[in-house]
């Protein structure tokens, strides 16, 4: 991704959340929505890469193509970014709603996979353990992990 | 790059429900056995709670596979040691007895699913994973919510049986159960095996199957680095007595036609594509407790079933409308919502196939018939969530209102103009593309899963099953696995075996 995809990237995955507005407010630098943004392209098939590269396309040239204005996504006021996200959520075509999920759903994986954000959402109950207390924790050996810089067990012992 | 060799009685490909069972019977008789995972071995104390980093260390590609029809469908696939069952709910259905005679009668497959013979398996199975049904403790908000709204318009349902051992109730199946709890095979079969001499190459892809003289002898692979998951290492597998796939219903028939395999391999794909609608409520749900999927109600004559379905709080607030303020404040009380899914035993029949530059293509559509049961699945489901108290309901369809806020307006979810791509599926469980049966002329493995083919192959996961089940599969692949292997380890060994 070139620099001007990475900043398009922040602005348009911070725009699905409008500061000050009521109910969860994040604060700034509080979320990375880059690093989220990058690592759900690693981790994704080629062609959903490149669907997330085009969404971000669709996003950034949205005023042009859907409201008939010169300029990006990120020349328009920040409220204005909100609602055209919005819009763009539940267009009558399904490619670009399937798009615009994609990057709320990176927004959304950002937001709450940060978390001081999470446990401002009441998601997580108490009773739930966080932590590993069962007796029989498994830790299974695999051949990887034994003779990563050595020969596996079969030839080492012939 | 650096070569390595190793070598064993059978390799197997794949750690998932398949892989694993095939493994234990055969290194419990006294077969050496190899395993290949292309993903890591993840202890449960290294299983994220964060969406992003759990789907990217275990789920294949983080189920951005998708079917390449006119509405594509993620598929959802575990790509760790354990494979799917490292990241499902753990549900154990036995395979119903009307696929059972359909699999006697149409596929030829008497001998495998011989009545007491399989039931033998399943009542093995089940004691060794500890299968029961979910308790009331850790039933959950979201799954009691579920069992009033259905009960409320008279449907019949139950807690889900599922294969964990003291459940704490983590909500937290999709991305790894952190107590170790959930009987998946990383911490119930493939220690066994282990114990029993079986070895185990996790991260380590399969490239294609070796024959020789029309018998398979081995399997040539690569070892992936952990964190760029690029090539660090290239293997080369013997087998003496045979290779087994199971690496699923995609992977495996793209292994068999990367191998030079053709005929039926990879036609007859089917699955069950699941649909889901959450509502919010006015007071606590707790989706946050309880087994992730506790409480169900099938309805097999209408060819879906209802299930609860806890959200991991990442979907949960990608499946909530909108963005903005109104969003915002969904996100502040994320204790409120509820989400149930509806899974289908769709008719669609589709194909994998390798795809341009080796890539792959799995051509899949809903049939007319099927797109019409999911509209009356999630109309059904929306008035499931208002009898259950529900103040708003977000069916997730477009071309209707995203918010719901009467019982009646479900009726719009039928209607004529919401068609298939109004829809966002998702479907987990795949069958068929290499499916067994008496006849090579319309299977691709015999009764005992052997390839027809090619002798000393087997497919061992549910690309062998020739029709979706209509409930989850793991039991229903792990029970037949474990008799073709068992009759595998009772077969005379090769000659030259002895060598």
């Amino acid at each position: 991704m070139t620099r001007w995809e990475q900043a398009w990237a922040s602005d348009v995955l911070k725009a699905f959340t409008l500061d000050g507005a009521p109910g969860l407010n994040v604060a700034p630098g509080e979320v990375d929505y880059l690093g989220a943004f990058s690592r759900m392209r690693r981790g994704s098939t080629a062609l959903a890469a490149f669907g997330l590269r085009i969404a971000l396309w669709m996003v950034i040239l949205a005023p042009l193509w859907l409201l008939g204005r010169i300029g990006t996504f990120s020349a328009l006021a920040v409220r204005e970014r909100t609602e055209l996200l919005a819009h763009l959520l539940s267009h009558r075509s399904f490619v670009v709603r399937e798009l615009a999920l994609l990057l709320k759903l990176t927004a959304a994986m950002a937001l709450l996979g940060t978390a001081s954000v999470r446990a401002r959402t009441q998601y997580d109950d108490t009773r739930a353990p966080v932590l590993l207390t069962h007796d029989a924790r498994v830790h299974l050996k695999t051949v990887s992990e034994l003779t990563r810089n050595s020969q596996p067990p079969e030839r080492a012992a012939s | 790059m650096k070569q390595l060799d190793d070598a064993a009685d059978f390799i197997i490909v794949g750690s998932g429900a398949g892989g694993a069972t095939a493994a234990r019977v055969l290194s419990a008789a006294g077969c050496s056995v190899v395993v290949l995972e292309e993903g890591p071995a993840l202890s449960p104390d290294q299983r994220s709670r964060a969406l992003l980093p759990a789907m990217d260390e275990a789920v294949r590609d983080m189920a951005t596979i998708a079917t390449s029809g006119r509405t594509p469908i993620p598929l959802l696939m575990g790509r760790c040691v354990g494979g799917s069952t490292a990241v499902n709910s753990g549900i154990i259905w036995r395979m119903p007895e009307d696929v059972q005679e359909d699999l006697r009668v149409h596929h030829g497959l008497d001998e495998l699913l011989e009545p007491h013979a399989l039931e033998r398996c399943f009542e093995a199975i089940e004691a060794d994973l500890g299968v029961a049904e979910v308790r009331d403790e850790i039933m959950g908000g979201n799954a009691q919510l579920l069992r009033d709204g259905s009960q409320a318009l008279g449907l019949s349902g139950q807690p889900i049986r599922r294969n964990a051992r003291g459940c704490k109730g983590s909500a937290r199946c999709l991305q790894g159960c952190p107590t170790g709890a959930r009987q998946s095979m990383d911490v119930s079969y493939l220690p066994v095996a282990v114990s029993h001499g079986a070895r185990i190459h996790a991260l380590t892809r399969a490239k294609r199957v070796l024959f020789e003289g029309g018998r398979a002898v081995g399997v040539s692979a690569e070892q992936l680095d952990a964190s760029t998951k690029k090539p660090i290492a290239k293997l080369t597998l013997r087998a003496r007595r045979g290779v087994i796939l199971a690496a699923g219903a995609i992977f495996t028939p793209v292994l068999l036609l990367r191998s030079g395999l053709s005929g039926r391999v990879g036609h007859g794909f089917q699955a069950h594509p699941g649909s889901a609608v959450v509502g919010r409520f006015e007071r606590p749900v707790g989706m946050g407790y309880g087994a992730t999927q506790a409480y169900e109600v099938p309805l097999r004559a209408r060819g879906y079933k209802l299930e609860s379905l806890a959200l991991p709080p990442e979907l949960l607030a990608a499946r909530l409308p909108g963005a903005g303020a109104q969003w915002q404040s969904y996100l502040s009380r994320l204790d409120q919502f509820a989400q149930f899914c509806a899974v289908h035993r769709a008719q669609a029949r589709g194909r994998v196939r390798l795809g341009t530059f080796g890539g792959l293509d799995v051509r899949y559509e809903l049939t007319p018939a099927d797109v019409e049961r999911v509209k009356e699945s999630v109309a059904l489901l929306t008035r499931i969530m208002f009898a259950a108290g529900a103040v708003e309901v977000y069916p997730g369809v477009a071309g209707v209102p995203e918010r719901l806020t009467d019982p009646a307006q479900a009726e719009l979810l039928l209607g004529p103009n919401v068609r298939r791509d109004a829809f966002h599926m998702l479907a987990s469980h795949h069958f068929g593309t290499a499916a067994a049966g008496g006849d090579p002329r319309h299977s691709v493995v015999s009764p005992r899963l052997e390839t027809h083919a090619v002798r000393g192959l087997y497919v061992m996961d549910a690309s062998a099953l020739p029709t979706n089940l209509g409930v989850n599969p793991q039991h229903s692949i792990m029970a037949i696995v474990r008799r073709a292997a068992e009759q595998l380890a009772n077969a005379e060994r090769p000659a030259r075996s002895a060598a």
